[in-house]
């Protein structure tokens, strides 16, 4: 069995390396939530309640965003064994996670007023329902797991199968339609609501760039922390 | 539908509170992180 690749090469990451881009992506985010809900008409139908679809789409998008990372670095784990893969993809499955909680959480503001009720066994919302449970069982399983090749090598798995349900999410509208809209294109929505969706959508983009980019280097220097203490207790014993 | 403007009010304040939260928890683990790196380094030099 091929062991963990991690002793000679984690290396803690320079400090503050991130910082900068965080505070553009938050800016930038900020910039577009104003620039969209200033730009906006009311919605004919939905009034100002169209406003919400600044943030639901954008969050609900960029959940797809960490999912993929999840999986690529899932999969590149199991094949080169390379420890920060594993780190990485639980980077963005930390984020992907809370992603989807408040995709739910949107979710269910827009539904109450809009439908009338505040959640449904719609298969759209079955489906993230179902993915931000694998995620948060993703999460709670590398905390019972102590040993990191086992860790990443279950994590990996999971992963995958979590990641795999993303295209089951985004097609569920199509394939089964019941309450759920189906997706939106430019050609299907109004002018004056394109820009702020596509502003809302790049910045959302950002933000989760930083946040799975700050939650690795987070993760990278705790574990360059153990392999410090680990290296020296092997030179202790070896001396 | 003037009501609209609590949920939309809602989904702003939920959407940042998650945010700001999140930024903060991830301040508090970068400064454990390098506080465990720090002291791993110091008794790494020791022995």
């Amino acid at each position: 069995m091929t062991s963990v690749n991690a002793q000679t090469t984690l290396q803690a990451p320079a400090q503050g390396r991130s910082t900068g881009f965080g505070w553009f992506a938050v800016l930038f985010l900020i910039a577009a939530q104003v620039t969209a809900i200033v730009i906006s008409p009311p919605d004919r139908d939905m009034g100002d309640l169209q406003k919400i679809m600044y943030v639901h789409f954008p969050v609900a998008l960029n959940t797809f965003t960490c999912f993929f990372v999840v999986l690529l670095f899932s999969v590149r784990f199991l094949w080169q064994r390379r420890e920060q893969d594993d780190l990485l993809a639980a980077s963005a499955a930390e984020v992907g996670t809370i992603m989807t909680g408040l995709t739910l959480a949107l979710g269910m503001l827009w539904g109450r007023p809009a439908w009338g009720v505040w959640w449904v066994w719609d298969p759209r919302l079955t489906s993230t329902l179902v993915l931000f449970l694998i995620f948060a069982g993703y999460l709670a399983l590398r905390e019972f797991v102590e040993d990191p090749e086992r860790r990443g090598v279950w994590s990996a798995a999971v992963g995958i199968l979590g990641a795999l349900n993303v295209p089951i999410v985004y097609m569920s509208v199509r394939w089964w339609r019941t309450l759920h809209q189906v997706q939106s294109s430019p050609s299907t929505v109004d002018p004056s609501y394109v820009i702020g969706i596509r502003l809302n959508l790049t910045a959302v983009l950002l933000l989760t760039i930083f946040l799975i980019w700050r939650r690795y280097e987070a993760a990278l220097t705790e574990r360059a922390a153990e392999h410090v203490l680990q290296t020296a207790a092997l030179g202790g014993a070896n001396a | 539908m003037p009501e609209n403007i609590y949920f939309v009010t809602a989904a702003y304040v939920a959407t940042w509170l998650v945010i700001i939260g999140y930024l903060l928890r991830l301040r508090a683990l970068m400064a454990r992180a390098r506080e465990s790196l720090a002291h791993a380094n110091a008794s790494g030099a020791a022995s």
